[in-house]
């Protein structure tokens, strides 16, 4: 029979075990300050004026993935503080975004304001409602991305400015760099082949499908129901059939001798994502703490020349790891949004991820860029992914027209 | 990824928690062991021998009992002496070191030559510097490092505590293996230290962890390099003269890794063993593991490469067992007829199927 001061002993070897088990989170303590992150819903991501949702305005998908993020979080919709809605083409975003609001039920006592930057947008609102809630503004807070390329162009969206000014200006005049000059810019300043990049599209193409036909999407897809009933709930941009072989028969887009094309470039797209955040301590107070998925725990944009802003994410990853503490090693799970194959490669390389951390769904190549909507859909993947996978880490990451990039670093709960 | 089927298994009744090859006797292998799990009841101190086909070298064909010494409380770790081929120092659940002479301990009932009481709570770690060779190093749950005199256990040398905060448990401790005096603990606080014996001070450490950090080892060749296992899943590899983080992280444990050893023979290849019933073999610097072995049916608790053989190693686990395993890419033929070419070498790996004699 065992003595007691050997019984208290197995006692504490037990409670060891437990803890061995169950470790606590990678950040020393749980602070009731971290920003979580409760739900995320997106809908499915449609190819632009061709696709399902080529008569569907923004405000119609938006409402929908509104409707899904609240719903997934079991917050109350009053209960909201704020929504950041990240929205690029329109002149004015954020009264469509408003009327999505109130078409998903949310009343008109929550607030809400439209963020606009470029293709980090949907990300840039994560980060605006986080900084509320760690300010202390909000306890609870929605970031949305939307973007309807059928509705509105990319050649829409230049305002009017001073061409003298301008052209007296070199970087400034660099702001006018179609896209897909940069990425040539790219490739050729940091030697990115043609047969690399039609690779990359494939390899995005391949991994979406094989993404798709598991299911894998389901989890953060919220169908869209149409005005003539038809429910949307696949994405619609993944080529299954997509070869490096058949990417390079493609002409380049935008110059002549130039290795960019559309097969490896991301897709003209609609789409919409929400995401629900909280402070940990009201997630607690309103009995949400079960539906946390992860934490956020870093943010960086960094600044890049204009002419290459696809290189955005080889700056802004280092910045919000630093931020965040940890080393680029200890990342199971990198969602880069492939502007162009060119860009997100040279990222890749320049960083030295390991590639199969590297969109393991797929791309924007396969699944389309909805520019503001982008940010956030990348969010809706990574979480789910983590979970999936059991990693802990996964970073986000974009470049950003103009001449920027965007990470952002998330804990899996 | 090969999984690869063990060598030999055998019983050692006892769920063990660690091993020890000898440092003498190239078939001589210790392991600590307790009943119940190691969660309450008696411990027992099992000493095995090897035993290889005909003629040597020869693969492993057994492991026979030599001797198995009961104690009152599970042992934890164990140690062979530098000095002596008999001696023998194991860490005991209740807070005592024991030190054995085995051939004493066969004719005097077991009874250890000496026996201290070290720390305020479980002993869970023990090594004998192979440069000093007079001193020993313990590690408890009453967040202390101390180095004895191995001929003097009444009294530390030195009692090196880790910060008061956090968990309470230092879990391992590794003297260097190129500098004499020179130790590192992985202790329950989310660090693993680099203590000075001189200066009785922590140098360096190594904080990136955020949970309870299980087991630290030197590299063989490269003194700047580390490796530690924690209970968040990963391994990571240290260079001590970019401390702030991991130069490498590798993945592939599904449940807290609980030791890690670096290889005597070869500088990339690392060795871990995890509570999720396998243990793994990885080149270093690569991030997925090139073996893994996934017979065991509990926590593995031990993994020690064999200080002879190259590429031979022996496991041990919670199920009450302990393996024999052979390495992939063994030195001296690819994993295939891995003998120590040194005279009266006793063991070899067995041949790789591709290479086998017709």
């Amino acid at each position: 029979m065992a003595d007691s001061a050997s019984t208290s002993r197995g006692v504490v070897r037990l409670q060891a075990i437990s803890r061995h088990l169950h470790p606590p989170s990678h950040f020393a303590s749980q602070s009731p300050d971290d920003v979580v992150i409760l739900s995320v819903a997106r809908t499915p991501i449609g190819r632009a004026k061709r696709g399902a949702f080529k008569d569907t305005t923004p405000d119609v998908l938006l409402a929908h993935a509104l409707r899904g993020a609240i719903e997934r979080a079991g917050v109350r919709a009053e209960d909201v503080g704020d929504i950041r809605v990240g929205n690029v083409l329109p002149a004015n975003g954020a009264i469509f975004a408003r009327m999505a609001q109130f078409q998903a039920g949310i009343p008109h006592s929550v607030p809400l304001a439209a963020v606009n930057r470029q293709c980090s947008s949907g990300l840039q609102a994560v980060a605006d409602i986080a900084s509320a809630i760690r300010a202390g503004h909000i306890d609870v807070g929605i970031a949305a991305g939307v973007e309807s390329m059928s509705s509105t162009g990319m050649g829409d969206a230049v305002p009017p400015f001073s061409q003298e000014a301008v052209s007296a200006c070199a970087p400034a005049a660099d702001c006018l760099v179609p896209m897909g000059i940069t990425s040539e810019n790219v490739a050729a300043k940091y030697g990115v082949t043609r047969a690399d990049q039609d690779a990359f599209a494939a390899r995005s193409h391949a991994l979406a499908a094989s993404a798709q036909r598991e299911g894998r999407f389901t989890a953060e897809i919220v169908p869209v129901t149409l005005a003539d009933g038809t429910v949307i709930s696949h994405d619609e941009g993944i080529r299954e059939a997509t070869t490096a072989d058949g990417l390079a028969r493609l002409r380049p887009a935008f110059k002549e001798e130039g290795t960019t094309t559309a097969g490896n470039s991301s897709q003209v797209s609609d789409g919409a994502a929400a995401i629900v955040l909280a402070s940990r301590a009201a997630a607690h107070r309103l009995g949400l703490a079960p539906r946390i998925m992860g934490v956020l725990r870093g943010y960086a944009v960094a600044g890049v020349p204009p002419a290459e802003m696809g290189v955005g994410p080889a700056f802004a990853i280092p910045h919000a790891l630093a931020k965040a503490g940890l080393s680029q090693a200890e990342v199971g799970v990198f969602e880069i949004n492939e502007a162009f194959a060119s860009q997100a490669l040279y990222c890749v390389r320049k960083l030295g991820i390991e590639p199969s951390r590297v969109n393991p769904n797929g791309g924007a190549i396969a699944l389309g860029h909805p520019l503001g909507c982008t940010g956030a859909r990348q969010v809706a993947t990574l979480l789910h992914e983590l979970h999936r996978t059991g990693e802990r880490f996964g970073v986000v990451s974009m470049c950003i027209g103009t001449g920027m990039g965007a990470a952002a670093v998330f804990e899996r709960a | 990824m090969a999984a690869a089927p063990p060598l030999v298994v055998a019983p050692v009744e006892f769920a063990a928690c660690s091993l020890a090859w000898s440092p003498y006797d190239e078939r001589r292998l210790a392991v600590a062991t307790g009943a119940n799990f190691g969660i309450v009841g008696n411990g027992a101190q099992v000493v095995l021998d090897v035993r290889a086909g005909a003629p040597p070298p020869a693969p492993p064909a057994a492991l026979a009992p030599v001797c198995r010494l009961l104690t009152n409380d599970s042992l934890n770790d164990c140690a062979w002496s530098e000095t002596r081929e008999h001696h023998l120092l194991a860490a005991c659940g209740d807070g005592s070191l024991k030190l054995w002479d085995l051939e004493l301990a066969r004719t005097h009932g077991g009874r250890p030559l000496a026996a201290a009481r070290a720390h305020d709570a479980e002993v869970s770690g023990v090594d004998w510097s192979s440069l000093r060779k007079d001193l020993v190093a313990s590690c408890g749950w009453d967040r202390a490092v101390k180095v004895w005199a191995a001929e003097a256990l009444h009294e530390p040398i030195a009692t090196l505590f880790a910060p008061p905060h956090g968990a309470p448990e230092v879990h391992d401790v590794r003297w260097a293996p190129h500098a004499a005096g020179t130790l590192a603990s992985a202790s329950g606080d989310g660090a693993a230290r680099v203590w000075a014996l001189q200066s009785g001070k922590a140098e360096l450490v190594l904080g990136a962890h955020g949970a309870d950090v299980l087991s630290v080892d030197w590299h063989k060749y490269a003194g700047h390099t580390l490796a530690t296992g924690c209970v968040d899943q990963l391994i990571r590899v240290w260079d001590l003269r970019r401390p702030a983080t991991p130069v490498g992280v590798l993945r592939g444990h599904r449940l807290a890794v609980r030791r890690v050893r670096f290889s005597p023979h070869d500088s990339r290849l690392l060795l871990s063993c995890s509570y999720d019933m396998s243990a793994a073999v990885w080149d270093a610097a690569a991030p997925y593991a090139l073996a893994t072995y996934a017979h065991h049916s509990e926590f593995v608790t031990g993994a020690e490469w064999a200080l002879f053989t190259p590429g031979l190693i022996a496991t041990c686990s919670w199920d009450g067992t302990v393996s024999l395993l052979g390495a992939p890419g063994a030195p001296h033929g690819g994993g295939g007829g891995a003998a120590l070419e040194a005279d009266g070498a006793l063991l070899a790996l067995p041949r790789a199927e591709a290479s086998a004699p017709t």
